[in-house]
């Protein structure tokens, strides 16, 4: 328990609500550049607009525009359909547009003139960034068109409103501080907040200010944010040693997460965003709209999957214990050469490996086929089929994943005390009992987390599967990750199907954790 | 029935570190239902000798009989033996039930025979009430039972007992060496005891054997060991405070020899066949403060007192060197108060400087 | 609080400081009065576009180039992901599949503003049409690319000139070991040749798929053929295919510009245009890709840009690019002089007669997976090639629905 000094309750007040209002006010500050940028937006069009509808009735724009005219209907140039001949009018004069050495305002008229074509009439921001506006209204003689010049720099804050709120707020707060209910002056001085709130973002935002005051008033009243003060004072040594830490796993892990999170609501079509809520989810959970038996389908999938981890997970535990067993004897000569060895694989890049291996399957003139051959048997068609392909595939990440069990069982068998083998001697065990009652239960505890980790690498093991049989055939032996990754940039870009992929396997890998991480602790307990 | 045999037991390690054998030519025969306890200091040998016995190691020369029979190239299961080790070595996923009953299993014994065993096994012992228990959930001294229990419920022909009592407290030691000596009185099965600590080899042992860097010292029952040692190291090992050594050198002839120490002259006995250069070896009790006609006088000052409860030690400075008292808990003496040693001259061992041999 | 807190705490905000700087340092680009050209160019080609960027900076000292090259890989997303956010560059070269991406996220600005007919006539026409895009022109061709008929002159006496020669050639070779024709057979790339020769197309004049048409079954059947009759290795990739023609295991290879760089010296080889499919008589024709030079729509100077264009895509420009990185230029004047003579780039552009432009619209992206499993489904006979195609054309097909 933290005991602090108790705080002269202004103070407190004063803190919390300094706090809660900072935080508001981030809120508030970016929907005020977005409010101010859309009514910006929305100015320079209306501008836009009026001046079109002035060159359309022959009269003077009220603004200064960048280029205005009515352009005359294209005509091609024959045999290069995408390059249009255009003129434009001003009065009385007609000029044609465009050329190598034409001036930028004439090519906005241009550009307009090809939209109107292509869309009608419109009025929409310039491209460029530069927050100018361009409209086209339809006259007999072809689309009027009128560019606005650059716009000044948009509003700033309005400095004496901040100032205004932040003195009034701290005035509410000390005053509640004062007449002895701080928890009500804090909550008003925060709620303060909601009137630039609702002028900014409308009642969501103000609502969200609302709700911000109120679990502030409701924290400070039962001391809650005092303990929280209080316990970060008393460990800022340790918490800045892990700030630096924090900050990059916040940064590199915890963002981009919440970002794929957010993503997997969203569909994304070739540039094009559209907030789906959970059809993404709905979409791959329902298997696509295809047969279970069918690659396509996420079950399908997932069933090729759990069976590629199972079968890897148990080929790396029995090859790794046994490989340990067998570097754990007294008479073996050269050990620390093998082990050498043996981490080798597991060393290597797993790219490498990959494409190393890749190679060997190849139909024709791979080394397994040339073996095969050499031993009089046919060559085989490695990726033709499930199963061959799928055996490929096994057989590499087996050759590069028993490594990792066998030094975890190696750790595990140094581990064990010698005379419980020389107890087990006297009491008359043969060998293959030794084995089976002393290093086998000794060996499990240690294998347990391993195969919870081994299994989680192997369920997201993209480079094998991706290299090796690339899928093949026909997508069969995709795992989830290589078809997260296919929706993504293979099959236009749809991020938002990839994400909420992503966010099911990490759902998928979650509970297997929660379960084998019970299980390993329930075998640990005597 | 039961005896073991040592014949030539010969042990050598390779390496760097060997520079003399770990065994030398060890001759020894412990009689059925025996109790043997091989004591010495670290490194003596002791271990190794059981671990032969056990056919947890090879002699490199000689033999090992077990009831008669070669045992030297066996394994320890076929010499039906049972090892109770120092750190327990119970198989810890297992319960106390499967510890005790295991090797019985491995010989595929019914199991109402099994669990007959067992429990009275456990009863003897007082864990019946842990038959359940994995050895992790027990105290010290349980384990140590459990492991007894384990070797017991086998009925081998001979205990092996390594060092059990090391890594208990001070009060366990002495409740478990009890318990030990009840399990071979009620078993009379051969037993072989390895620890270094001799107040266990005195208590435990029918015969105790004293090894020393891998040679054999003493043979004998604990009261010849404690009442004529053979050598210095042996006289210097047994009895608590260690018996005072002080050098002297014997003058005169035949008949009338004297040993001449710094500060003290004790006459040579017609039986003790010393000359030149002497240790004499006197134990703490056989040293009072009273004055009596045939004691030997030495004086010294008090350098420690070391009160023990019923009697006290005390640690003289003397001209001889330091000498250990053991007196009554009521004799005055402070640090650096002078003090008058009287010897008992019959109770002088008597050792040659150089060969440390007794004379 | 203790200087050793302060310490610690001073400590750690210089970290993130490092980390965020480290971080950003990568995304700052541009700025300055500079025209900025991104490239992905590496060896020759790269040299050549320097020499040429030189000369520019050398004439036009007020408005220089700055070149950047960045990776292949990941440049397209670069692109995506700079340009919007102010960051990217003011031109950049690639090649044009992407255009119908990039127009439809509004990235690139319309150039055809600024091309006037003899502008336009100093290019081939389908070159420049591949710069096209839904009525309008989004950049200018600087090189082409398309597939050709390499040939190991040692093996072979006359190329095939239709598909049933080159069944005949078949048995002879294969005696001696040798496929007589490599290239990655279930790759749509590598596959269109005889796609387009039996008729078939991947996307009509619309944009929309047309896959499981009988052309395309036929084309597909057609593969399998190759395949089963020996003509052809059954799982040969590219770099394998390089493998196969420079041991002499393959007398010929179907491959692009690009693998000159990877023919060892000492093979005799020169270029020919592919077989004419025998079945219906038309040439085979590979896929047309055209490398442009683009323009960002948030292009600082549009009028230096245009200006810079105009010269990299120029004749002067071409004619070192071809001579320099024997890129095959699109202008129709860099062949007047001594490049009209060179064997290779005459043996591409005769094959450039025949080619289908490669389809610029986006969902041409989802186009390439679906139908590489066709085709190796097909060649292992797993599947009928009516069936095969069929399900690829309902795949592409969800793949290019608009969200509900």
């Amino acid at each position: 328990m933290i005991v602090s000094p108790p705080r002269p309750p202004v103070r407190a007040a004063l803190r919390d609500a300094g706090v809660a209002a900072l935080l508001v006010w981030v809120v508030l500050m970016a929907a005020f550049v977005r409010a101010r940028n859309r009514d910006f937006a929305a100015r320079e069009l209306a501008r836009a607009e009026a001046a079109a509808q002035a060159v359309a009735r022959d009269e003077a724009p009220l603004h200064p525009t960048a280029a205005a005219g009515v352009v005359r209907p294209a005509t091609a140039i024959a045999g290069y359909p995408y390059l249009k001949r255009r003129k434009v009018v001003r009065g009385k004069v007609e000029r044609p547009l465009g050329g190598p050495s034409a001036p930028a305002a004439d090519k906005l008229l241009y550009d307009a003139a090809a939209r109107f074509d292509a869309a009608g009439p419109f009025a929409a921001l310039l491209p460029d960034g530069s927050g100018r506006a361009v409209a086209a209204v339809a006259t007999r003689r072809g689309p009027a068109i009128a560019v606005t010049v650059e716009p000044g720099a948009p509003r700033g804050l309005p400095w004496l409103v901040v100032i205004g709120l932040v003195g009034l707020g701290a005035v509410l707060a000390a005053a509640g501080a004062v007449a002895g209910r701080s928890a009500l002056g804090v909550g008003v001085s925060v709620a303060v907040l909601g009137l630039p709130a609702w002028t900014w973002g409308g009642p969501l935002l103000a609502g969200f200010a609302l709700v911000v005051a109120l679990a502030t008033m409701l924290a400070h009243a039962r001391g809650a944010t005092e303990r929280l003060a209080a316990g970060l004072v008393a460990h800022r040594v340790a918490l800045s040693f892990l700030a630096p830490a924090a900050i990059a796993m916040i940064v590199l892990v915890l963002i981009p997460f919440v970002v794929g999170l957010g993503i997997g609501f969203y569909d994304h079509q070739h540039g094009s965003w559209t907030c789906v809520g959970l059809d993404n989810f709905g979409r791959i959970l329902a298997g696509n709209g295809r047969a279970f038996d069918d690659p396509l389908n996420f079950w399908f999938i997932l069933g090729v999957t759990v069976l590629w981890t199972g079968a890897n997970v148990v080929l790396h535990v029995a090859i790794g214990t046994a490989l340990a067993l067998a570097l754990h004897q007294r008479w073996l000569v050269g050990r620390g050469v093998w082990r050498v060895l043996l981490i080798v694989p597991w060393a290597i890049p797993n790219y490498i490996t990959a494409l190393i291996w890749k190679g060997m399957f190849q139909g024709e003139y791979g080394a397994i086929n040339s073996l095969l051959e050499g031993f009089g048997l046919d060559g085989v068609s490695w990726f033709s089929s499930w199963a061959t392909a799928f055996a490929a595939n096994v057989a590499t990440n087996t050759w590069l994943g028993f490594p990792f069990m066998m030094v975890v069982a190696l750790g595990a068998l140094e581990s064990i005390p010698r005379d419980l083998y020389e107890a087990a001697e006297v009491d008359g065990a043969s060998a293959w009992q030794r084995l089976t009652h002393i290093t086998l239960p000794h060996l499990r505890p240690a294998l347990g987390p391993a195969v919870i980790l081994g299994s989680i690498w192997t369920f997201n093991m993209f480079n094998v599967i991706f290299l090796v049989s690339g899928g093949k055939p026909g997508g069969a032996t995709d795992i989830l990750v290589t078809d997260a990754y296919r929706w993504a940039f293979e099959r236009g870009e749809r991020y938002g199907m990839a994400a909420a992929m992503g966010t099911i396997i990490f759902l998928i890998l979650l509970l297997w954790t929660v379960f084998g991480t019970r299980v390993t602790r329930k075998e640990r307990e005597p | 029935m039961s005896e073991v045999r040592l014949q030539g037991v010969r042990k050598v390690y390779d390496g760097a570190r060997a520079s003399r054998p770990a065994l030398d030519r060890l001759d020894l025969t412990f009689a059925s239902g025996e109790l043997v306890v091989l004591v010495g200091p670290s490194g003596c040998g002791k271990s190794t000798t059981l671990r032969i016995v056990a056919g947890l190691e090879e002699p490199t020369e000689g033999q090992v009989l077990i009831d008669g029979k070669d045992v030297t190239t066996a394994q320890p299961a076929q010499r039906d033996i049972a090892m109770v080790f120092q750190s327990y070595a119970l198989y810890p996923h297992m319960s106390v039930f499967e510890n005790l009953a295991f090797a019985l299993r491995i010989r595929k014994l019914p199991e109402a025979e099994i669990a007959a065993r067992v429990e009275e096994v456990a009863r003897s012992l007082g864990i019946e009430a842990y038959l359940d228990r994995r050895p992790k959930a027990l105290s010290g001294g349980q384990r140590q039972r459990v492991a007894i229990g384990r070797a017991v419920v086998r009925r081998p022909k001979v205990f092996l007992f390594d060092e059990p009592l090391s890594n208990l407290d001070a009060k366990l030691r002495g409740d478990m060496r009890r318990e030990i000596a009840r399990v071979h009185r009620e078993s009379g099965t051969t037993s072989l005891y390895v620890t270094h600590d001799q107040i266990e080899a005195m208590t435990l042992a029918d015969r105790i054997v004293v090894l020393k860097d891998g040679t054999l010292q003493q043979v004998g029952t604990p009261m010849d060991i404690y009442q004529q040692p053979a050598n210095r190291f042996v006289a210097g090992f047994f009895g608590t405070p260690a018996m005072n050594f002080l050098p002297a050198a014997v003058e005169g002839i035949n008949g009338s020899r004297t040993a001449r120490g710094h500060g003290f002259t004790v006459p040579v006995p017609g039986l003790v066949d010393g000359a030149g250069d002497v240790v004499v070896g006197i134990r703490p009790e056989d040293i009072g403060l009273e004055q009596r006609p045939d004691r030997v006088a030495l004086t010294g000052a008090i350098q420690l007192r070391e009160v023990l409860g019923a009697e006290v030690v005390l640690h003289v400075a003397s001209p001889a060197g330091e000498v250990t008292v053991r007196a009554d808990a009521r004799t005055p003496g402070r640090p650096g108060d002078a003090v008058t040693m009287y010897l008992d001259p019959g109770a002088v061992h008597w050792f040659d400087a150089r060969s440390e041999l007794r004379l | 609080m203790s200087p050793r807190v302060l310490a610690s705490l001073a400590a750690a905000g210089m970290c993130t400081l490092a980390l965020a700087a480290t971080a950003l340092s990568g995304c700052a680009q541009g700025g300055g009065e500079a025209v900025t050209l991104w490239h992905a160019y590496g060896g020759d080609e790269r040299a050549a576009l320097e020499d040429v960027v030189a000369t520019w900076n050398h004439d036009h000292p007020e408005r220089t180039v700055r070149l950047v090259a960045v990776p292949y890989d990941a440049f397209a997303d670069k692109i995506t992901s700079a340009i919007p956010n102010g960051n990217g560059p003011d031109l950049f070269v690639y090649p044009h599949d992407r255009i119908g991406d990039w127009v439809a996220s509004g990235l690139l600005e319309p150039i055809e503003f600024w091309i006037d007919e003899p502008t336009a006539t100093r290019y081939a026409r389908a070159p420049l049409a591949a710069m096209a895009y839904r009525g309008s022109l989004w950049g200018l061709p600087l090189a082409m690319k398309s597939l050709a008929l390499y040939v190991r002159t040692d093996l072979v006496a006359t190329p095939p000139r239709t598909t049933d020669e080159l069944f005949a050639m078949a048995p002879a070779l294969r005696a001696r070991g040798v496929f007589p024709l490599a290239y990655p057979v279930d790759d749509l790339y590598g596959h269109a040749p005889w796609l387009h020769g039996f008729g078939g197309q991947t996307l009509d004049d619309d944009g929309a798929a047309r896959i499981a048409t009988p052309e395309a079954a036929a084309a597909a059947a057609f593969a399998r053929d190759l395949v089963v009759r020996g003509v052809v290795p059954r799982d040969a990739d590219a770099a394998l295919t390089a493998t196969l023609f420079n041991e002499g295991k393959a007398a010929m290879a179907m491959s692009g510009p690009w693998f000159q760089g990877d023919i060892e010296d000492g093979v005799p080889w020169r270029v020919t245009t592919l077989p004419v499919v025998s079945a219906t008589g038309r040439a085979a024709a590979p896929f047309l890709g055209a490398d442009g030079v683009l323009m960002s729509a948030r292009a600082r100077d549009k009028d230096a840009a245009i200006a810079v264009m105009l010269a990299l895509a120029g004749d002067a420009s071409a004619t070192v690019r071809a001579t320099r990185a024997r890129q095959l230029v699109p202008n129709r004047a860099a062949y007047d002089g001594a490049l009209a003579a060179d064997p290779v780039l005459s043996g591409f552009r005769g094959q450039l007669e025949q080619t289908v432009s490669m389809p610029a619209v986006p969902l041409m992206r989802s186009v390439w997976t679906p139908y590489k499993n066709a085709l190796a489904s097909v060649v292992a006979g797993a599947a009928s090639p009516a069936d095969a195609l069929d399900r690829a054309a309902g795949e592409i097909r969800a793949y290019g629905e608009a969200p509900r």
